[in-house]
């Protein structure tokens, strides 16, 4: 640095080409704005390479749209609606006054001022990401950007019965007959909408090569007679992602033959995810399928030998695939280039029982696979797997109930060099402190780690019957003390249950030293202590954790500590980002019957402690009252938050009243709060009234006219 | 419309401001526009409750509230012409009849005459110069539609049958809920009824700055609102469903307007939540002082920067625990007011002055309120009245049992007591 600058040599004497081409390199955008502010120069250059921008909050006026961005391509409107109120206008919602006739024409001329004023404050816009909650929204946008490539809509609320079929996406398709990508992961719609919409525009539908369908909110499938028409309309398509009916008993169910209609329709795929809707759900269903699926090994071999160019391969389904291990040896001829597997329900997938490779072993290729409820699968069928697969780095077994942990250990020995990526869920002979120790061989090196938190399985363990701590009266504060006497309890029981092979392992403290992101399925009322005794004492590089809990907290029995225990965290250093998934979970709001817990003292149990990390950013999801549909932010919940001093970002993907938001603004360098209701169905505008418009607006304006905040 | 609302615009050549009796006019609304004068022209409708019938009158004095008799008589107008008008003024002339004027105020308009023309447009006359930008814009922004203060304030929405079949109910939720309580049973009226949703003032989806300690110091303050409603969208007598404490304030509106209301369907409904000597109210002065200890060790967090903690569930009573669920839904500070409000309430002594006839509801097992309560309604209201007693449990049955509940209340909506 010395010497530069004595020989007077500086970044600016850079060709401007290099320069920019650097500076297009940034994606950070914090990064991007810390650089913005080094000189105009700067400046001047880190607009000129922005490329990507998302919007949030409302536009409330045309003129408050940022325009010095022209080079945006990415544009992301999906944040601007979260409340489903219409993205442009104020009062969309409200009912319309006396003369209507007025009103329209406002409505139109207003919506039309805001698009056209977007189209020339960003005016290279490939791709676009838009809540569209009816069809005005996308009819105003996409005539502005003809040229437009990618486009994903977003629509967690209910469909608008009343629109004939298609409407949605109709004026999309006519204004943008370039369009490559249509995302519609997290578009609500009924599955005639869309072979009615790609039929009715065959040029749009034949230039489309990536569409994506799986919307979680969706519960129905595509049958195979839709399937065919879209497969009639995009001709071209090279990434498909569809949920189909897979029940044999339904009308037009998805078979063999639905699945070969497919492949000649579309030769060209190399990624083709087709599953069973209710896989697509967020709460797990582990049913056991009884029946069988209508595909069957012969016809699936049929449909890679025409589908030479796959990659990507997932049929999770909810119906049993008997005897899949031909078929699958053939995938690893017919498409050489396959790299990522998923199966569910598949029979035979690896029988392992002698020397040679059999089945999805012999895909050597393999990068990623994952095994979702196989009932035979044993240990010997994991070996075989890891023998065969030796470039295997993301492996994900679920609801595979014959898999101990010793086959887990072997395989993961045999993948040392490769496999950092695992999740086991699901499986009934592999708890958390047994999934943990079946990694032991690559704890040094995994970084992408999901387990159950299920602590001692009762069929392996007999659990000594120590006296239930209910209701205990210990002061809150004294969680040491309890976790202490738990993971003694913990303990006792692990040496009258097993063979003690994990005495020697508890000496040292085991290090998982590259593990980066944790994710954890708890059972509601289970708490998170045990896990040091588990076996996850120390993560250095953790970063991230994601927690998912699911459950009936109105059936489940009163956990046995009083603090769900968040503050056990705090021995991962390094972690800065949380998700703290409670939205599967199941209790009462405002309205519990006596002696039961309401939902905001289970907010209370599972955030108390939040205050002991140093979190960067939290994605939150209350947990809910189904039968209102309410997921809802209560009063400790927005306290226990509001005491984690670090946090910057907060996303809660729920509702919240004003005056519980008014508490975050306490926190010192927060910066970004939003609402989210992604989930489906939003509720509706006529009968949701937590967080309106007007009081985000007052929240968002308090949050910025705070001091500065320190980077 | 009487040929009075416009008389005012060339008179005497002072701003001349009236708000009609019972708009939500909090100080801080009133903080926004300057009042320079009143008028004196006879208002039937803004004096109708100061009028009113004797007993009302005594509650008013009763009442430590000033407000809600002030805004109605002119005396507190007169007083800020003496204060403030004094000071900035203006000498144009406004006469303010019209909700979409009353929003004029709200945006801190002093903007010459307004007044309503034919189709409820607004006309603006005798704008000042300096003001025409101001006017235009605000038109500009708001589009065609304009609200008043007593929609924005209160959520106001008005849905189902535009022509109201059979009539018009207004659903009215308890505290510490908002009108999301009724989402189990709007659906079943939208086809035959007009039906009208409000938020109470301080419920959590309510602007708090519009929240006025004194005002909602009693009861009165809500009951007030309610008639603000009521009047401002003109639906002749409509049914009027009230659960919790929303009850006993529509039974409070009902006395000084009956005509307003063809019946009242009280669900969980109590008149005083206290015992007494010879009453059973549910709740004892100890259980009460646990709660008010636990609001004001959350009211001082709250005042110290911090949000509150503790909930309902933390209290040994299990009644008090019911009840605070759904206060510790409020603001610390505003929940501390209404906890207050509702546990000073004591409607016996007025219940007799009730004549609109009286649905109650009620959960057989309700720790907030007892069923004794019912029955204690049922012979002390003036008018007719019946009880049914549902196999529900809680105090907010309509969400927690709705298959139960939501028959009940159709059943009660749709068909009046029989003789």
């Amino acid at each position: 640095m010395a010497t530069a600058a004595a020989s007077g040599i500086h970044l600016h004497d850079l060709p401007e080409p290099i320069l920019t081409h650097i500076f297009s390199l940034v994606c950070d955008v914090r990064s991007r704005n810390a650089m913005s502010l080094a000189c105009r120069r700067w400046r001047t250059l880190e607009r000129a390479t922005r490329t990507s921008l998302v919007l949030r909050g409302h536009v409330r006026s045309p003129f408050l749209l940022p325009t010095c961005f022209p080079a945006v391509a990415h544009l992301d409107l999906s944040l601007l609606s979260p409340w489903g109120h219409h993205p442009f206008l104020h009062h969309h919602q409200q009912p319309p006054p006396p003369p209507p006739l007025y009103y329209h024409h406002n409505l139109a001329e207003q919506t039309a001022l805001v698009a056209a004023r977007l189209a020339q404050t960003f005016p290279r816009v490939s791709s676009l990401a838009v809540y569209a909650r009816d069809p005005s929204v996308v009819a105003a946008l996409a005539p502005l950007w003809p040229r437009l490539g990618a486009v994903r809509l977003v629509r967690w609320h209910q469909r608008p019965p009343a629109l004939p079929l298609g409407s949605d996406l109709a004026p999309l398709l006519a204004a943008c007959p370039a369009l490559a990508t249509l995302d519609l992961s997290q578009f609500y719609c009924w599955t005639e909408d869309v072979p009615h919409a790609l039929q009715d525009h065959p040029v749009a539908a034949a230039s489309l090569t990536r569409l994506d369908l799986l919307c979680p909110a969706s519960t129905e499938g595509f049958c195979s007679s839709k399937l065919a028409d879209i497969v009639a309309a995009c001709p071209n398509l090279i990434h498909l992602l569809v949920p189909c009916v897979f029940n044999p008993r339904c009308i037009e169910f998805v078979g063999d033959d639905a699945l070969l209609m497919l492949a000649a329709g579309c030769p060209r795929l190399s990624l083709l995810h087709l599953v069973d809707p209710s896989t697509l759900s967020p709460a797990r269903s582990d049913s056991e399928a009884k029946e069988d699926a209508a595909v069957t090994g012969p016809g699936l071999e049929e449909l890679f030998a025409k589908l030479p160019q796959l990659e990507d391969l997932a049929l999770d389904l909810c119906h049993n695939v008997r005897d899949a291990g031909p078929s699958l040896e053939m995938l690893s001829y017919k498409c050489p280039k396959i790299k990522s597997l998923k199966l569910g329900h598949f029979h035979g997938v690896c029988k392992g029982a002698w020397l040679h490779l059999d089945g999805v072993s012999v895909c050597g290729r393999l990068e990623s696979l994952c095994i979702k409820n196989s009932a035979d699968l044993i240990d010997s069928s994991l070996v075989t797997i890891a023998r065969g697969c030796r470039r295997l780095s993301r492996l994900e077994i679920h609801g595979c109930h014959k898999v101990t942990e010793a086959g887990m250990k072997k395989l993961s020995s045999i993948l040392r060099s490769t496999l950092v990526d695992v999740a086991i869920s699901g499986c009934q002979l592999l708890d958390a402190a047994r999934s943990l120790r079946a990694l032991e061989p690559i704890r040094d090196r995994i970084e992408r780690l999901h387990i159950d938190c299920i602590w001692v399985l009762p069929e392996l363990d007999q659990p000594p019957q120590t006296p239930e701590k209910t209701a205990d009266d210990s002061d809150v504060d004294q969680v040491d003390e309890e976790m202490s006497e738990e993971s003694r309890n913990k303990k006792s029981r692990y040496r009258d249950g097993n063979d003690g092979s994990n005495e020697s392992s508890s000496f040292w403290l085991r290090t998982w030293a590259s593990l980066r992101c944790l994710s954890l399925w708890v059972p509601a009322g289970e708490v998170l202590t045990p896990l040091g005794d588990a076996g996850l004492e120390s993560c250095p590089q953790l970063e991230a954790i994601s927690i998912k809990v699911e459950g009936d907290c109105r059936t489940c029995p009163r956990p046995r500590q009083r603090v769900f225990g968040l503050s056990f965290l705090a021995r991962y250093p390094g972690l800065v980002k949380m998700k703290l998934d409670c939205g599967e979970a199941i209790g009462y709001a405002l309205t519990a019957p006596t002696g039961h817990m309401d939902l905001s003292l289970w907010e209370r149990f599972y955030l108390h402690g939040i205050s002991d990390l140093r979190l960067y950013e939290l994605d939150y999801w209350p947990p809910q009252d189904k039968e209102v549909n309410q997921r809802s932010l209560s009063l400790p919940a927005t306290g226990l938050i509001q005491e984690c001093l670090s946090l910057r970002k907060l996303f809660i993907h729920g509702t919240t009243h004003e005056h519980f938001m008014r508490f975050f603004l306490m926190m010192p360098v927060l910066r970004d709060v939003q609402l989210r209701e992604d989930y489906y169905p939003a509720p509706e505008n006529d009968m949701s009234t937590e967080m309106r418009v007007d009081s985000c607006s007052r929240f968002e304006e308090a949050l910025n006219t705070r001091l500065l905040i320190p980077d | 419309m009487s040929t009075n609302d416009f008389d005012g615009v060339n008179g005497v050549g002072g701003v001349q401001v009236t708000v009609r009796a019972a708009t939500v006019l909090t100080d801080h609304m009133r903080r926004r526009f300057v009042v320079a004068g009143s008028t004196d022209l006879p208002d039937p409708q803004a004096s109708w409750y100061v009028r009113g019938n004797p007993t009302r009158r005594d509650l008013m004095t009763k009442s430590r509230d000033p407000h809600p008799q002030d805004i109605g008589n002119g005396s507190s107008v007169r007083s800020c012409r003496e204060t403030r008008g004094a000071r900035s003024g203006f000498p144009e002339m406004v006469r303010v009849r019209t909700k979409a004027a009353r929003c004029l105020l709200l945006f801190g308009a002093q903007i010459g005459a307004v007044r309503c023309g034919p189709n409820r447009k607004l006309i603006i006359s005798d704008v000042p110069p300096s003001l025409v930008g101001l006017v235009s814009r605000w038109r500009c922004v708001r589009g065609g539609e304009q609200m008043g203060i007593v929609e924005e304030a209160h959520n106001l929405r008005v849905i189902g049958r535009a022509d109201g079949e059979r009539g018009t109910i207004v659903l009215a939720h308890g505290f510490g809920t908002d009108q999301s309580v009724w989402k189990h049973l709007v659906p079943h009226l939208v086809e035959e009824y007009r039906v009208v949703l409000f938020d109470n003032m301080g419920a959590g989806t309510t602007n708090p700055d519009y929240f006025d300690f004194d005002r909602y110091a009693t009861l009165e303050g809500y009951a007030l609102d309610l008639l603000a409603i009521l009047e401002e969208l003109r639906l002749g007598p409509c049914i009027f469903v009230g659960h919790s404490v929303s009850a006993a304030i529509g039974a409070i509106a009902s006395i000084s307007r009956p005509d307003l209301f063809s019946k009242l369907v009280m669900l969980s409904a109590s008149p005083r939540y206290l015992n007494d000597v010879d009453y059973f109210g549910g709740f004892e002065q100890e259980e009460l002082d646990q709660l008010f200890d636990a609001m004001r060790s959350n009211y001082k967090a709250w005042v110290s920067g911090f949000a509150p903690l503790a909930v309902g569930g933390d209290m040994d009573s299990v009644a008090v625990q019911e009840f605070s669920r759904t206060l510790f839904n409020i603001r610390p500070d505003i929940a501390l007011c209404v906890a207050q409000t509702i546990f000073q309430s004591d409607l016996r002594e007025i219940l007799g002055l009730v004549m609109v006839p009286c649905h109650i509801l009620q959960s057989s097992k309700d720790l907030a309120v007892p069923v004794v309560v019912s029955e204690y309604l049922h012979r002390n209201l003036g008018g007719e009245s019946i009880v049914e007693v549902m196999s529900s449990e809680g105090h907010l049955p309509q969400l927690s049992s709705p298959d139960i509940v939501i028959p009940v209340l159709l059943r009660h909506i749709r068909y009046d007591i029989a003789v």
